[in-house]
């Protein structure tokens, strides 16, 4: 991704984006975007309506605001997933490390550089309006995601209502529902599979997806006092298994600092005796969880009053 | 080379080899001329499922491949960059 500013900013020196995009010279509306992703990708917690206000203020209409929140929300799955596999760069001709630092470092990069979510405390109540942005339910496009929602979980889901303004991207929500309902491979347990999503709302302090997570793990488990456990530190909590203890702490890796994971996770996962499969199984939950955990918090969405499992 | 096992296009079979080939036609579209499917989408290949993922992903940010669906007020790849930045990202 290093080469996207020379190509973006010819006259612009990249390391002042780099280093603090407030002061760099660009224009102010691609500045109020960098806030905006920086909030979504480390503290999407903390968004408020008043983010959204700010950026309307800057003539940022909602069709954009919601086009930022999506695509930063897909591209936070892409960077947790390359991140956590170790895959190699595309070349020195399309793209380069970020932060012009060798993988090495960041291994051992001080704990913050990105910042790291702190432990869960629960969920911030949220405003009685469905979302904080604009939407346009009559699209046709919009309609026929609906009517599939509808018929798979008997509601249409606020997240879905929250992005009509981009009905386009109405169907990668849907299939990421579809596949979070359960493990993707045979070599991860429902249990631990529920138990990662889990994880990630709690971490991510999402409560719209929580609603999810904790009904799916109830489920699954039949333990309804389980996801308070999730919500216990890793290290307080002695209660996992090994194999849940290792996908747990990939988990919270992850979540907090993809950017820390090395080999020594997927050795790990095989010394306790889970697969490769099982591996990237955990990779895609928890990035597609964050995804979606993050969109939620981004846009204001409002909790369901029912859990997007099928009926 | 990566963490896990990759699965790359001359053994993949089934569904991934399809998304393979739409990655490829897609990216050579945008590109102007023919590139394999990116690094990126191949910590997936493992899982079918979780790949189809990834390729349906390219379909719905390019319009089914047509790429034609505008940039609006940004162009998406500076938004992408500032995920990446603000994560710390390595890749």
């Amino acid at each position: 991704m290093g080469a996207v500013l020379p190509l973006l900013y010819p006259s612009v020196d990249p390391q002042s984006i780099l280093e603090d995009s407030e002061s760099a010279p660009i224009p102010d509306v691609h500045k109020a975007m960098f806030r905006f992703v920086k909030k979504i990708t480390q503290a999407s917690w903390e968004m408020t309506a008043a983010d959204l206000e700010t950026l309307r203020a800057a003539s940022v209409p909602d069709e954009e605001i919601v086009r930022w929140a999506q695509i930063a929300s897909l591209q936070g799955w892409w960077t947790m997933s390359a991140d956590g596999s170790g895959i190699p760069l595309e070349g020195e001709a399309v793209t380069g490390p970020v932060l012009q630092k060798p993988r090495e470092w960041y291994e051992g990069a001080a704990e913050g550089l990105t910042a790291a979510s702190p432990e869960p405390v629960g969920y911030a109540a949220h405003a009685d309006a469905m979302c904080w942005v604009g939407t346009a339910t009559g699209a046709a496009a919009f309609e026929a995601d609906a009517q599939q929602a509808r018929e798979r979980y008997g509601f249409v889901p606020g997240l879905l209502v929250a992005g009509s303004l981009r009905p386009e991207v109405g169907r990668r929500h849907l299939a990421a529902l579809r596949l979070l309902e359960k493990p993707q491979t045979a070599d991860l347990t429902a249990r631990a599979h529920a138990l990662v999503r889990a994880r990630c709302t709690v971490l991510n302090r999402a409560p719209y997806t929580a609603v999810t997570t904790r009904a799916l793990l109830e489920r699954t488990t039949g333990d309804a006092a389980l996801f308070e456990r999730v919500q216990v530190p890793l290290q307080e909590a002695d209660a996992w298994s090994d194999q849940e203890q290792a996908v747990l702490a990939f988990t919270d890796k992850l979540v907090r600092n993809a950017y820390k994971v090395t080999e020594k996770d997927a050795i790990a996962f095989r010394e306790v005796g889970l697969s490769d499969e099982a591996y990237v199984d955990v990779l895609d939950t928890a990035s597609i969880q964050t995804s979606l955990d993050r969109l939620a918090n981004a846009l204001g969405v409002a909790p369901d009053p029912e859990p997007c499992l099928p009926t | 080379m990566a963490y896990v096992r990759i699965v790359n296009e001359d053994e993949a079979q089934g569904s991934v080899a399809e998304d393979y080939q739409h990655l490829s036609d897609s990216y050579s579209k945008m590109i102007g001329h023919p590139v394999p499917a990116p690094q990126v989408y191949r910590p997936h290949s493992l899982v079918p499922e979780y790949f189809r993922f990834g390729a349906l992903q390219n379909r719905v940010l390019t319009h089914d491949g047509q790429h034609d669906l505008g940039d609006g007020l940004l162009p998406p790849i500076l938004v992408n960059f500032a995920v990446a930045l603000h994560s710390s990202c390595y890749y």
